[in-house]
């Protein structure tokens, strides 16, 4: 009999089988997802096996990241899928350079030719296909039809590719203004693409015949194309085997005919799988419910909180609308004179938010008798702007004012308002009547609520019939807290370790709260929060989430039975408030209404936004995705008032270049040189050198040097760097300067004076994993600016074979100080100068605080520029002088330059009763971690509000414009009831 | 008497009990036995469960690294347990005061103690001078007890990794580790605990007969972030991991990353002037009295046909080859130099842990692997990040990855 060989591959979606003979023919194939039952799947898979092929022995052996457990107590033998992954690809495809593999939660690659090397994804970016069924759902598709759409697509936008978590927060902006599905759908596949390639090429390039394995990339034509133009390859370098989705089974089956000699028959298989009982210490935490009574009590406890309805189709009088349209849902909330709710309407947007409300009004239209007049209406949320030009609705208005006001309405000493939607956590503290302060979540743990929502649909149920099996589940599961992509892993774990999926659904809505709790309140205990707590937003509509709040803080709250509707209560509130100009878009305009979508590129500056231009005909238009004024065709204002604009062009005030020089050296414009620059760009032209300095960053800059990155949890401003010095190597510089700086200026303001580790060190980074760099073309010295000696010397030994002398070098480096303190002292009297025109023109002035390398465009997105358009004035952190002041005294340890400058900042701003400070976090600062809460302390102390906005490479300022709002209101709020 | 004086006076009369992390727990024991007799009641923390993390993940930002997470976690948690007079406990914390984050932890504990423990005082011990007022004040006896500890824990540490994968009976060497730990322990405070020689011979014997002779199982190094590294609590347990994986583990001595803390100060003067030439000096005396106490245990060791430590100043020229000796963060370049040592003495399984996001690391972990590559082609190096919230089901699949390409 012939010898057959059975390979199992347990991904963390799907599980794969493959049976081959002893002439590595295929005798059975096929590619299921297993819905989070493992051990089912794989069963009845094995008897598929039966009924076609007969009781056969076989040698098997089981490969994937849910084969691991399943493979121990089965006792069948494991082998990692990587390597089973390359086993198959020596013995099949023997020409191959490279491979990239992407499954349900990991990335692989396999570089064959030049050094075997393989590769799996770190712990960030873990989401790739499950990543993508997010994004579908978000776009309310499913694969097959996401593809189609992609193939015909015209463009595609930029997207963050840090992890799903990041991409899906820039996805949803692009949505809601109003982009392509075509164009977003391509550029979820172009950012899975970047994704993989900057995570896991690490610097080394693939190249030659790259064979493409996994699900995703055999299913999905586009996802295909995305893969060969970002690697430049040609369909006969690019292969995509036919069996690429099973090729790691076939891996195992070709590992265990190597490697094993005893047979089992599939009989013997399914038993010995079967026998398999989850052994796994479950760490878990007590059930929602006791019992069946403890659950009506706490639902006749919420009951108490319900607005009355009226009868919109007899209803005669004035009537307000509220809509508030968010980033995945829209809402919609009409009310008559006495707060009656006449109608109202819940549902996603699905990147289509002006189809869905002009649905919505239709409808109202035609429901509504003849004596409805609609006097005054509202909008708020993330598409604002967008519903308000193209409807003509008479207010927009700022979040969390429509939240407040709609919280006041059911609780009137309302202390706290906690708001969970699909995407964004929202918290505000109420004290003395108004707004205290404001908390929101950052990219990292978004998209909580429509994870809860995806996940259930993923298992085959809806959100609701998902939380509920979960509320007498008497274990349910701890998933931790850090954002989605390690919740879906940790879900995977505890399936491992055998937890039931009501165990699991209890898990999952007691994670979600505390996210919000942990990690974007940052409470301990309920008395933080106050007596009187509100939770709204469409995820506190799930009992179990609720219920899971109240145990955790041991407190009791309100949640009012619109809990999902409370922005556009809010909203309809403040419209009946306001008393309306009654402009909203009439029934017969509605029925005459259509709209056309274009894209272009802005020109207005070298930002170069990609813009969305929705046209109404007759009704205007609505421009989008723009940074500052010139993408809507007006002038830019002069940025006087903004010492972020001011810095950027001081900077390059750069002296004269020499007439001979004698080599040419490149200066990245990255982290420290931000701030050192005049130093050093001084001190070689000094010497006689030709300087190049790279410009500002910009996207492609950044893609140009991504290939390098080799640790995809550093901040942007390091990753940056890479673009940096790949421009001035491609300018023809003899070197690239960097010095490497543990310690910075000694400003006095501490208890030392170190840069950050990424900041002093990245030069020693770069320059090794850069390949085009090295110790004859990267300087990076290690110098101390505050002992002049030693780092003469330094610099004299590493210059000394362009012949220059130590005199000269002591020479220049006096003069790139001097030239280092003439720009701190400008940007000083800058600052100055700002803050008093600010008074005297009675302008908002804000602290953007954050670091020198903050100043730039790509890495702060054109907040500053954003403040300017808002009339607000700008100042920095580097440009209030504190020289004269005690030193701020802070509880944790002040020990470096560029942060004690913080604390002395919000020190500044406690102090000064019309400034505001906004503190710039770059994502993945582990130094931020440590001062923001010092920052907010600072400030909190004396009473004021504390606003911190994290940043990356997303571009999506939707957030940060609602947030910069929401602190204007809040202080406007705080002034008029302070007079 | 100063107010520090008096306020560590009343720590010893009052018999306060004072909670220690778990980082290294055979070093954190022998030390913890002297300051026993110097009247501190030191308990070192065992900690077991996933509640010690979960504690954590509420009192500190869950951007701050993992091993502050984890230690507040489990200060909390034992806090919590009612088993201790709040009015008279403390914890302890030790401190570099070097550039990355890590020399805040103690006021991240400040401040999350300040709500829930305001009575329990949060101590330093440090060499730096940092918090002055609540730091354990250290002598020169303390000095040299603490390099005895370190002394024998270190031999205690090399001879169990280089046993345990071998025992016929599984027990036998946690025992030994029991019954040494209890001997050395019982001469803290006694004239006996210096006579080391004597005392590292015994351990030596007791280990003796279960050193491998035959052939050695595939060897994987342990390196990275110190917390994580070494505390099997912080790393999934990761030592047993691979033991169970049919492997050897090598880890770094304590003393290596002591030598590397004194070696920072002396390049910080001779690189930048930093420090009076005496400090300077006094410094150089110590690292060389302290290069000696290592090269004279690692003598030790190699006599009994167990392998010993790497020396330290081989580590130091390993190093060069890879990254300027200026980078002094964290573990700094002592990381890629140990990863590069392993691979010339044969271990070429590097396992190198950090914390998710830990900052030296972008730069002396996962961006030297790269030029450590070009050195050394078939060095086998998996980065594993770890995180109060990853799952272990990715961890391990990680490891199997580097086991599957054991040299």
């Amino acid at each position: 009999m012939k010898k057959l060989t059975l390979g199992i591959d347990v991904g963390s979606t799907t599980v794969k089988m493959v049976v081959l003979d002893e002439d590595g023919k295929t005798l059975f194939s096929d590619y299921v997802r297993h819905a989070s039952k493992v051990k089912e799947t794989a069963l009845l898979e094995l008897n598929e096996i039966y009924e076609r092929l007969g009781d056969i022995s076989v040698t098997v052996s089981i490969t994937g990241s849910a084969g691991l457990g399943l493979s121990e107590r089965a006792k069948i033998p494991f082998v990692q899928e990587v390597e089973s992954a390359f086993r198959a690809i020596k013995e099949l495809y023997p020409q191959v350079d490279a491979s990239i593999e992407l499954g349900g939660e990991d990335a692989k690659i396999i570089f064959i030719t030049g050094g075997v090397e393989e590769r799996m994804n770190g712990s960030c970016a873990g989401g790739t296909g499950a990543f993508i069924d997010q994004m579908a759902t978000l776009l309310n598709v499913n694969l097959q039809q996401m593809d189609e759409l992609a193939l015909k697509a015209e463009k595609a936008y930029p997207i963050a590719s840090r992890c799903g978590v990041f991409a899906k927060s820039d996805i949803q902006a692009i949505l809601n203004q109003g982009a392509r599905k075509e164009d977003v759908a391509l550029s979820i596949f172009y950012a899975v693409a970047d994704q993989t390639i900057a995570g896991l090429a690490q610097g080394r390039e693939i190249k030659g015949n790259v064979l493409f394995l996994g699900g995703p990339l055999h299913f999905l034509k586009a996802l295909r194309l995305a893969f060969e133009k970002r690697l430049k390859l040609d369909d006969e370098h690019a292969l995509f085997p036919d069996d690429s989705d099973t090729f790691m089974a076939k891996g195992a089956a070709l590992y265990a005919k190597k490697t094993q000699s005893e047979t089992k028959t599939i009989t013997q298989i399914i038993s010995q799988i079967e026998s398999v009982k989850s052994v796994g210490e479950l760490i878990t935490g007590k059930p929602l419910f006791k019992d069946e009574a403890e659950y009506e009590e706490f639902l006749a406890r919420h009951k108490d909180f319900d607005v009355k309805h009226a009868d919109l189709a007899t209803y005669e009088g004035k009537a307000y609308l509220g809509i508030d349209e968010g980033s995945t849902t829209t809402k919609i909330v009409l009310l008559s004179e006495n707060n009656e709710i006449l109608y109202s309407h819940y549902e996603p947007n699905n990147g289509l938010p002006i189809d869905k409300i002009t649905n919505q009004l239709k409808t109202i239209y035609s429901i509504a008798g003849p004596g409805l007049q609609i006097v005054s209406s509202a909008v708020t949320g993330y598409g604002e702007e967008l519903i308000k030009a193209s409807l003509h609705v008479d207010y927009g208005l700022v979040e969390t004012v429509a939240h407040f006001k709609a919280a006041k309405y059911f609780a009137p000493n309302v202390d706290f308002i906690l708001d969970i939607g699909g995407q964004d956590i929202k918290c505000f503290r109420i004290k003395g009547g108004a707004i205290d302060s404001i908390m929101l979540n950052e990219a990292c743990s978004s998209g909580c609520g429509s994870f809860l929502s995806s996940f259930a649909l993923a298992l085959g149920y809806d959100v609701e019939s998902f939380s509920r099996i979960g509320y007498f589940a008497s274990n349910p599961v701890e998933l931790g807290s850090r954002c989605t992509v390690f919740m879906n892993s940790s879900v995977k774990q505890s399936q491992r370790d055998g937890a039931s999926i009501e165990d699991i659904s209890a898990g999952l809505s007691r994670s979600v709260v505390k996210n919000a709790l942990y990690k974007v309140i940052r409470v301990h205990s309920a008395k933080e929060l106050g007596e009187t707590i509100v939770c709204q937003g469409g995820t506190f509509l799930n009992n179990a989430v609720l219920r899971s709040f109240e145990q955790e803080i041991g407190h009791e709250v309100i949640r009012p039975s619109i809990a999902g509707l409370m922005g556009a209560f809010g909203a309809a509130l403040y419209a009946k408030e306001r008393g309306g100009v009654g402009a909203l878009i009439s029934k017969e305009e509605l029925d005459g209404f259509s709209y056309s979508t274009r894209h272009a590129v802005c020109q207005g500056c070298t930002a170069h936004c990609n813009l969305t231009i929705l046209n109404f005909g007759k009704q205007g238009m609505f421009i989008s995705g723009n940074k500052c004024e010139k993408g809507e065709g007006k002038k830019a204002k002069p940025d006087t008032l903004d010492i972020y604009a001011y810095k950027r062009k001081r900077l390059l005030e750069l002296g004269e270049q020499p007439t001979s020089p004698k080599g040419k050296v490149g200066l990245p414009l990255a982290l420290g040189m931000y701030e050192q620059l005049p130093l050093w760009d001084t001190f070689f032209k000094t010497l006689g050198f030709e300087t190049i300095v790279s410009p500002f960053s910009n996207r492609d800059l950044y893609r140009h040097g991504q290939k390098s990155i080799p640790s995809d949890t550093a901040c942007y401003p390091a990753k940056l760097m890479h673009g940096h010095a790949t421009y001035l190597i491609d300018k023809g510089v003899d070197f690239i300067f960097y010095p490497s700086e543990s310690y910075n200026v000694n400003e006095k303001r501490g208890a030392n004076h170190f840069n950050c580790p990424v900041v002093a060190y990245y030069g020693e980074l770069l320059k090794k994993n850069d390949s085009k760099l090295g110790p004859d073309n990267f300087l990076d010295p290690f110098v101390d600016l505050n002992a002049p000696k030693p780092a003469i010397k330094v610099l004299s030994e590493a210059l000394a074979k362009y012949g220059v002398t130590s005199k000269e070098v002591e020479f220049a480096f006096k003069e790139g100080l001097k030239a280092y303190k003439k720009y701190r002292s400008d940007v000083l009297s800058k600052g100055k100068e700002i803050i008093e025109a600010a008074r005297k023109e009675n302008k908002e002035i804000v602290v953007l605080a954050g670091r020198p390398y903050h100043i730039d465009p790509e890495v702060n997105h054109g907040i500053d520029k954003l403040l300017d358009a808002l009339d607000v004035a700008v100042v920095s952190e580097d440009a209030l002088d504190y020289s004269h002041a005690p030193l701020t005294k802070t509880q944790i340890l002040n020990q470096w330059t560029y942060h004690a400058r913080l604390f002395d900042a919000a020190r500044y701003v406690s102090e000064n009763s019309d400034m505001e400070l906004i503190q710039l976090i770059s994502f993945g600062c582990g130094v931020d971690a440590v001062t923001s809460d010092e920052v907010r302390r600072i400030l909190e102390e004396k009473d004021r509000l504390y606003t911190g906005l994290k940043i990356d490479e997303i571009s999506n300022l939707g957030a940060v414009r609602i947030r910069i709002r929401s602190l204007l209101a809040a202080v406007e709020e705080k002034r008029r009831m302070g007079k | 008497m100063s107010e520090r004086s008096k306020f560590f006076k009343k720590l010893r009369d009052e018999h306060y009990t004072i909670l220690c992390p778990d980082m290294l727990p055979i070093h954190f024991e022998l030390i913890s036995a002297y300051l026993r007799t110097r009247g501190y009641n030191i308990k070192v923390l065992e900690v077991k469960g996933r509640a010690a993390k979960d504690e954590g993940l509420k009192a500190i930002h869950n951007d701050a690294c993992y091993p502050a997470i984890i230690v507040a976690g489990q200060f909390i948690n034992e806090l919590k347990t009612g088993k201790y007079d709040l009015n008279r406990t403390a914890v302890i914390m030790s401190q570099t005061g070097g550039g990355c984050r890590a020399s805040n932890y103690i006021s991240l504990f400040r401040k999350a103690f300040a709500d829930v423990f305001p009575t329990v005082p949060v101590l330093s011990i440090n060499f730096s001078g940092l918090e002055a007022a609540r730091s354990i004040p250290l002598d020169l006896p303390f000095i040299v007890n603490a390099v005895a500890a370190i002394q024998y824990a270190d031999l205690i540490m090399a001879l169990e990794n280089q046993t345990l994968p071998y025992e016929k009976e599984i027990g036998t060497i946690k025992a030994i580790r029991k019954k040494v730990m209890d001997k050395i322990s019982a001469q803290a405070g006694h004239a006996s605990f210096h006579h080391l020689k004597k005392n590292l011979r015994m351990i030596l014997e007791e280990y003796r007969p279960y050193i491998p002779k035959g052939e050695r199982k595939p060897r994987v190094g342990i390196v990275g972030e110190i917390y994580v590294k070494y505390s099997p609590y912080a790393n999934n347990y990761l030592a047993d991991f691979l033991v169970r994986e049919g492997c050897e583990v090598v880890l770094p001595s304590f003393s290596e990353f002591v030598l590397y803390c004194i070696y920072n100060i002396l390049e910080d003067h001779k690189r930048y002037g930093i420090g009076s030439p005496i400090y300077a000096f006094l410094a150089k005396k110590l690292y060389r009295y302290y290069l000696g106490k290592t090269r004279e245990l690692n003598k030790l060791i190699a006599e009994i046909g167990a392998t010993p430590y790497e020396d330290f100043e081989e580590i130091i020229e390993q190093g060069k080859r890879v990254i300027d000796l200026g980078v002094k963060m964290g573990e700094g370049w002592v990381i890629p130099a140990e990863m590069l040592t392993y691979y010339q003495h044969g271990v070429s399984n590097i396992v190198c842990a950090q914390p998710f996001g830990c900052l030296p690391n972008h730069i002396v972990g996962k961006g030297m692997v790269r030029p450590l590559k070009e050195i050394a082609p078939d060095i086998n190096i998996v980065p594993l990040d770890f995180d109060a919230s990853s799952s272990e089901v990715n961890q391990e699949n990680r490891l199997k990855l580097m086991l599957a390409n054991l040299k």
